[in-house]
């Protein structure tokens, strides 16, 4: 099944967008002789909610990702399968892709990685200070995810995490003149428990004068008055699109050489409405676009970032008697082990696609060979196809 | 406790038939491996609500593995016995709570990666019993029927797309009438082989009385839905409970805890049960109307094995934030376009639900946009991936189905 996924996606691919070098990449020598710029970035996107097949590359579903179709793939290297062997939690799953790791957590735990993260890796070896690596994270459910509690490496090395609905949340409830209802829209928040809502009384286990002060700082870092952030955040759409806004503010005041970004708006799956689940890859296809348009338009970023888009795993199909389809990831079966990934950015092959069947666990070390750290404990190999 | 202690005793808090059902097959319950055991008793103890072919089912698994010896019957077993567990799993109680024990399974056999063994071993085993002791077919071709697009008067999107291939699409059905069209017969097949739980109809509105037909309807449920919201929102403002907990004070309500109390019959019982069921067990069930229809149809069919099923959705509420909808605010606006695409795909699943009864073969399906002349119909003599433009009415429709 997982092999059909593949090759179902390399024929669309070949048809639709005319990816050429399918089949061929095996053999990959080097395609700029590994000089990467100096000061190399990269860009990690994922979903949590992964979308299947039949709503992305299926012909069926084109019509929902025209930004990844026309304007992405046709610059990057697309693997079609990529295999996450793991627990299929979106917490739990996302840590995983972070320390390259296959973390064995409960999933709705605010517990910390086990093994070390990319961020520590990279602060580590390469001695770089907190606010090169940073992590947009959709919900309260994610905000241990910056660092593990592994000896030697830990919340001093780790990348800072910002929670964009926490920090409206808390914003708005601070804030006179303005109507919650306003707002409301972009606090929507973990859809396979509801017990990680964003409140506007503020994020779970903070007290009111640390968060005051959590909130400045943050403002601060960005250059963003309380102001400019909620008149701002009134004008979007979803959660998503406030990570993104959050996200583009810390690229141009900090430009992090490591920025991590998670969408969570497919994953209203859960609820069982199709109906906003495709909305939400919709809105997922438009975001990606946006964001490989603010890194080309940034000149710190322009030319030498390399950007990774991938979900953190697939859904369950429909024809699996154990799931509901669409609804949920809980079956295991190979349809919701099985996505892809998307690779752009300098010395990347353009409009290429790789069959080979990957691991999530190689996104870490495929960022360690590509901003020279060594990922000790990630269990994955490098992606020779991107190097 | 491991399943090889049990003793007649170790049912006394189950209810009566389910008492008596474990103690009769308590040779056959003491060789099965603790890894699949609980799920057959989670199915077991709610046997005195459980629906007439749920009965049947359990019933025809036990008899097939009490019909087995001890060699065979461990050698069947082989794949789930082979699965590491914990001490911790065996000190738990999983004979009087093992919805409980299959969360901890769950999350144990993810943490040490053996869930994957664990589909293979229950597909195996699900496979075995299937053709071991298949359920018998129904006396007539069943018959699924769902309406959708409720409320929608004009529309861009194209319907049944995920099921042209497989039957014949007519574009002028003439839309007066059509739903009184499908229940009339759908009643008169209730009449025709009156079976309790045979013949349903579940709607994502109010409800449609339609004599001889086990109703559902979404509307009916207000009250069991705010009721049991209010419960959640309790939880969750309380703070010390995780979703496991959350998952088993769900797990655990009973009927009358949402306000679904019964009358002296039992079948009023096991209804309030399978209800209840839909909206503790269903995700999205208790906040979209069309999440309702459509799991409330998967149940139906997976639990019931009706001979005859309407479905109806009807608008949902439009998308607030998940904290106003579990709250139960009122809705922001329908949403008649957004549940059109809803119930589309939900009109697909129930046609895969449909084909994984007995019968399948001999299955008729309708699927119907309501007001309007799409509808596309699946029958063993309609030709497949066709198009027909004549006109008819829903009457006429049916008739090509009988």
């Amino acid at each position: 099944m997982a092999a059909k996924q593949g090759w179902d996606r390399r024929q669309f691919l070949r048809t639709t967008v005319g990816a050429a070098a399918a089949g061929r990449l095996c053999g990959f020598t080097p395609l700029v002789a590994q000089q990467l710029p100096k000061g190399h970035k990269a860009v990690v996107v994922t979903f949590g909610g992964g979308a299947r097949d039949e709503e992305t590359f299926a012909p069926e579903g084109q019509e929902n990702i025209p930004h990844m179709l026309g304007e992405l793939i046709p610059q990057g290297t697309f693997f079609t399968q990529v295999i996450n062997h793991g627990i299929l939690g979106h917490y739990v799953a996302t840590a995983s892709l972070a320390t390259g790791a296959y973390e064995t957590f409960n999933n709705f735990a605010l517990t910390p990685p086990a093994n070390p993260t990319v961020f520590e890796y990279f602060r580590k070896d390469l001695k770089r200070p907190a606010n090169d690596a940073w992590i947009v994270a959709p919900s309260n459910g994610f905000n241990r995810i910056g660092a593990s509690d592994r000896s030697g490496y830990g919340p001093s090395l780790g990348a800072e995490v910002l929670l964009p609905k926490q920090l409206l949340a808390a914003a708005m409830a601070g804030k006179a003149g303005t109507r919650d209802e306003d707002y409301l829209h972009l606090l929507r928040d973990n859809y396979e428990t509801p017990l990680y809502t964003s409140s506007l009384a503020g994020g779970q286990g903070s007290g009111g004068g640390s968060q005051d002060a959590e909130i400045e700082k943050v403002a601060g870092i960005l250059k963003l008055s309380l102001d400019d952030f909620t008149a701002h955040a009134r004008s979007l759409a979803s959660p998503d699109e406030l990570s993104v806004f959050i996200a583009r503010q810390l690229m141009k005041q900090l430009a992090p050489s490591l920025l991590w970004i998670t969408l969570h708006d497919i994953d209203i799956a859960h609820s069982g409405a199709y109906s906003l689940y495709l909305d939400g890859i919709r809105r997922s296809d438009r975001l990606c676009g946006e964001i490989w348009k603010a890194i080309e338009s940034d000149p710190e970023y322009k030319g030498r970032t390399t950007m990774f888009i991938l979900p953190d795993f697939g859904r369950d199909s429909d024809i699996s008697p154990g799931g509901n389809g669409f609804q949920h990831h809980r079956t295991g079966d190979a349809l919701s082990r099985t996505t892809w990934m998307m690779v752009l950015g300098p010395g990347v092959r353009q409009n290429a696609v790789v069959d080979r069947a990957v691991d999530s666990l190689d996104l870490v070390p495929t960022l360690g060979s590509l901003l020279s750290f060594s990922p000790t404990f990630a269990k994955g190999s490098p992606l020779r196809e991107v190097l | 406790m491991l399943p090889a202690q049990l003793i007649p005793e170790s049912f006394a808090a189950y209810p009566p038939e389910a008492r008596a059902f474990a103690t009769e097959h308590l040779a056959t319950l003491r060789q099965m491996p603790l890894a699949l055991l609980p799920s057959f008793l989670n199915e077991a103890i709610g046997y005195d609500w459980k629906l007439p072919a749920e009965r049947a089912q359990i019933a025809r698994e036990m008899q097939c593995l009490s019909a087995l010896t001890s060699e065979q019957l461990a050698s069947r077993m082989a794949s789930f016995a082979a699965l590491r567990l914990n001490a911790e799993l065996e000190s738990a109680d999983w004979v009087n709570v093992p919805a409980a024990f299959l969360e901890q399974l769950t999350a144990w056999l993810w943490s040490t990666h053996q869930m994957d063994s664990f589909h293979a071993a229950a597909d195996s085993y699900t496979k075995f019993i299937a053709d071991a002791a298949p359920m018998p077919p129904p006396a007539t071709p069943r018959l699924a029927v769902v309406i959708v697009g409720k409320g929608v008067d004009e529309t861009s999107f194209s319907p049944f797309r995920k099921l042209r291939p497989y039957g014949t699409f007519f574009n002028r059905v003439k839309p007066e009438n059509g739903v009184e069209m499908i229940l009339a017969p759908a009643a008169a097949r209730a009449r025709a082989a009156e079976q309790p739980f045979a013949h349903w109809c579940i709607d994502g509105g109010a409800l449609l009385p339609t004599a001889g037909l086990t109703q559902v309807s979404y509307d009916a449920l207000s009250g069991a839905r705010t009721a049991l919201l209010e419960r959640t929102q309790q939880t969750i403002a309380s703070g010390s409970s995780g979703p496991e907990a959350l998952r088993s004070m769900l797990a655990q309500m009973k009927p009358e805890d949402i306000g679904l109390t019964s009358g002296a019959s039992s079948s009023d019982a096991i209804l309030n049960r399978f209800q209840l069921s839909l909206l503790t067990q269903g995700s999205g069930t208790q906040i979209f109307s069309t999440t309702f229809v459509q799991w409330a149809g998967r149940e139906c069919l997976r639990r019931a094995q009706p001979a005859t099923l309407v479905l109806r959705y009807a608008p949902r509420q439009r998308q607030q934030t998940m904290n106003a909808m579990l709250s139960g605010a009122p809705p922001g606006g329908l949403d008649p376009e957004g549940s059109l695409v809803d119930a589309d795909m939900g009109a697909y699943y129930t046609w895969l639900n449909l084909q994984r009864l007995t019968g399948a073969g001999d299955a008729r399906f309708l699927v119907w946009f309501e007001g309007h002349g799409e509808a596309l119909a699946i029958a063993p003599g309609l030709p497949r991936g066709s198009n027909a433009d004549s006109a008819l009415d829903m009457k006429g429709l049916l008739a090509l189905l009988a």
